[in-house]
């Protein structure tokens, strides 16, 4: 066995006790905000909802995917339960300790047994200290005195991901991307952690180094029983590496649970559009899944309700009676008014007065409607946007089309295996889930 | 039209592009590397052809020298010819080279952010674009401005087009570069990593933009590293490593029955499946033979003979080919072939 940072007494006992069952890591709840604030009297104006309740937890030894597009607040979510941003909101529990009451020792023993891989290594290490010193920086910040004893076990490290010791005299731009990406994960591992947050660890690499990277990441995670935290946005990754995986949108999580049954049978709208959204690697089928509608809103400013409900395909119609089809076409009628991202022909800025046909036409609208409220509502609508009033058509269409999904927020259904945050699977809604690629 | 300097082998259909033996160093005060090494390729009218590969591999170099683009030093263009429409853009003069270049050949870059100028507004830099290539008044050239923002879906164009760069997401900064680099209707577009700094939800809108720019008859010459964006795209795929193309053919067989090792290792990555974890992370690139050869599981010695191996078709497909010796006559390629089916088998049922 080689020589490795020794564990503390409080863990040895721990492991020795039968507390083992519980989760490593919970998180319940979680909620940082930013302040939106006036120049001078700072005054705060409004909120970004970054992390908007957010659970999960990550058991010894699991890999946990957080997924979601740039801007979801997967990364503020990390940083948050790391301590690096304050939570407003919510608990993080590290081996049954809540976090933000860590003092003294043991906020010491948590910033050792949490560690983090950034995504750029580039900016992870100092340029003018040889990689060595960096990676063993934490061990001397974590007491350990013997200068020969943190070379050796550095030298050690080198070796365990793929270097050789003596590149330890080295500078960082002696080494390729690849290279310092193996040398953070060494960094991380020095002080012998329980938990890795990963920060989308791979998305500056390519081909083949991604994949030395991701399977010595995973080979090191089973050999020392390291829990995982991967952040990232490349779904290939967390198909490779992950046990279980989140999906977030605008600060919330969507969907929880396998990667396998969220990537294989994604339930959600949102996974579903994400999921669709990578191309195949079958070049015979090009299809690609497209949302409702294409503008992400602003975190300061999330929908009601559901907050994917104006960009979902899926949206639940006010009454059943509707064609799936003629039902899209009005909601993304409506919506697009919303965002006043209005097609060609019709275009606001034109500022001349249209043919009711050509909005019609433009949106793709359906006739003869059996429902007569909303026949007259889209009617009434398709009138107003060709005198130019959208607002007066916005009015009319949110007052007859109402949706629950833009009412109530979907209920998280906290204690299943599988979450799935959308009213097409809540029992007292009546509308029923769309099977996948249905 | 002259057609007397296209190469004789294909008489019938005359490519708009055709690339033959480019090379082009990169001279350091220590020594000279040779980013592309050999590179020849052909690009007809309205194709869609993905050079991919992984960084380093020369993909981006041998774009940007067709039109010259490398900043010469410390690249220096050493050996090759480039044939636009039968002229060769590396004979003309600097002012036929650069009217092709921009008239012609229209150039999109991986991270838009910075292919843009923030201090102007994107009309600014669109109208500027115009301008240059047409004359114009300045009222006509903002409507085709605006024109040319709606074409690449950017909504409401009439008021985004007095916006500057940074107040446009990155997909939507990637569309008013690609609208810049159709201001002028360029027959090529050549886009270096167009939907690698953006969303996969931002990349999949990207990829129909640029399927419907080749639909009206444009070519298209694309530079990834991602086999997924390269499957949702290519008619052809050319496979390169260590400066060197060593695979190439229609994207379909291709994906079907990888044939070089290299391409073979690309895929497995896909797969999840590293066969390399053990590989040196530090692999220097041989600079003869078969550049691949250190690290082939199928390396023989034949392998370090000479220059990197001809090109051998694959099976009886006559457009596939591989630059591996195993593939050469008298030799069997059935274990190396064998190896390639099943990932590609692999790969299916992953996905």
């Amino acid at each position: 066995m080689t020589e490795r940072f020794p564990k503390g007494d409080a863990e040895a006992d721990r492991a020795g006790a039968s507390d083992t069952n519980s989760p490593l890591l919970e998180v319940d709840g979680l909620e940082t905000h930013f302040p939106i604030t006036t120049r001078w009297l700072r005054r705060e104006v409004g909120r970004i909802r970054a992390v908007d309740g957010v659970s999960f937890a990550i058991d010894r030894g699991e890999a946990f995917g957080l997924v979601g597009e740039s801007g979801s607040g997967k990364t503020t979510a990390a940083h948050s339960i790391l301590g690096l941003e304050e939570p407003t909101g919510g608990a993080v529990r590290f081996d049954g300790q809540l976090v933000d009451e860590l003092t003294g020792w043991e906020l010491q023993q948590f910033r050792r047994r949490a560690q983090l891989v950034v995504q750029n290594p580039d900016d992870a290490f100092n340029p003018r200290l040889p990689v060595g010193k960096s990676v063993a920086e934490p061990l001397a910040l974590h007491g350990m005195d013997d200068e020969e004893r943190r070379r050796a076990i550095v030298a050690d490290l080198l070796e365990r991901v793929g270097l050789e010791a003596t590149d330890a005299n080295r500078f960082p731009h002696e080494f390729s991307g690849g290279e310092k990406q193996r040398l953070s994960i060494a960094r991380a591992l020095v002080v012998n952690p329980d938990l890795i947050v990963a920060d989308e660890p791979t998305s500056a690499l390519d081909g083949r180094v991604k994949a030395d990277v991701l399977s010595l990441l995973d080979e090191l995670r089973r050999e020392f029983d390291i829990a995982v935290l991967c952040i990232s946005h490349d779904i290939d990754v967390v198909r490779r590496f992950c046990d279980r995986v989140g999906v977030m949108y605008l600060g919330e999580l969507v969907e929880r649970g396998e990667t396998e049954a969220v990537l294989e049978s994604p339930a959600h709208p949102y996974t579903r559009v994400l999921i669709g959204s990578i191309p195949s690697l079958d070049p015979s089928d090009r299809s690609l899944v497209r949302p409702l509608t294409e503008t992400v809103p602003a975190p300061s400013d999330p929908p009601s309700g559901c907050r994917f409900h104006p960009r979902c395909q899926e949206l639940i119609p006010p009454t059943a009676s509707l064609e799936r089809e003629d039902w899209r076409a009005i909601a993304r009628f409506r919506f697009a008014l919303q965002e006043g991202t209005v097609p060609e022909p019709i275009a606001v800025d034109s500022g001349t007065r249209v043919d009711p046909e050509t909005v019609r036409d433009a949106f793709d609208l359906p006739t003869d409607l059996p429902n007569e409220g909303i026949e007259d509502a889209v009617e009434a609508a398709t009138r107003a946007v060709a005198d130019g009033d959208l607002e007066r058509a916005r009015e009319r269409l949110a007052e007859s089309l109402s949706t629950v999904c833009e009412r109530t927020q979907p209920e998280a259904g906290d204690e299943c295996e599988h979450l799935v945050r959308c009213h097409r699977y809540d029992s007292t809604i009546e509308a029923e889930p769309i099977p996948w690629r249905g | 039209m002259t057609d007397d300097h296209i190469s004789d082998e294909r008489t019938s259909t005359e490519p708009l592009l055709a690339v033959d033996g480019l090379r082009v160093h990169v001279r350091t005060e220590r020594e000279t590397i040779r980013a592309v090494d050999g590179v020849s390729f052909e690009l007809c009218r309205g194709e869609t052809v993905c050079l991919i590969g992984e960084s380093g591999s020369g993909k981006s170099v041998t774009c940007e020298s067709l039109t010259r683009l490398v900043p010469e030093p410390p690249f220096e263009i050493v050996g090759g010819c480039v044939e636009f429409e039968g002229r060769d853009l590396f004979a003309a003069d600097t002012g036929r080279c650069r009217r092709v270049r921009g008239d012609r050949i229209a150039h999109v870059f991986q991270n838009p952010q910075s292919a843009l100028d923030p201090v102007y507004t994107v009309g600014e830099q669109l109208i500027e674009t115009i301008e240059i290539h047409e004359d114009v008044p300045k009222t006509n050239a903002r409507d085709r401005a605006i024109g040319l923002l709606r074409q690449v879906g950017i909504p409401r164009p009439a008021d985004r087009i007095d916006d500057y760069p940074h107040e446009f997401s990155g997909g939507m900064c990637q569309r008013v570069a690609i609208a810049i680099a159709l201001t002028a209707e360029p027959d090529l577009v050549v886009a270096d990593e167009p939907t690698t700094a953006v969303d996969v939800t931002v990349q999949a809108r990207l990829i129909e933009l640029l399927r419907e720019v080749t639909d009206g008859g444009t070519s298209l010459l694309v530079v990834t590293h991602d086999l997924r964006v390269a499957a949702a795209l290519a008619d052809r795929l050319l496979v390169m490593y260590g400066g060197t193309i060593v695979e190439r053919g229609p994207i379909e067989e291709l994906f079907e029955r990888p044939a070089h090792p290299y391409t073979q290792a690309l895929f497995e990555s896909y797969a999840g499946r590293s066969a390399g974890s053990d590989r040196t992370a530090r692999g220097d690139v041989p600079a003869d033979g078969c550049r691949f050869r250190s690290e082939c599981p199928h390396a023989v010695e034949a392998c370090s003979d000479g220059e990197q191996p001809p090109f051998y078709a694959v099976g009886d497909d006559s457009d596939r080919r591989a630059s591996c010796v195993h593939y050469g006559p008298g030799n069997d390629p059935g274990a190396v072939l064998e190896a390639g089916a099943t990932i590609a088998e692999a790969e299916g049922s992953d996905d």
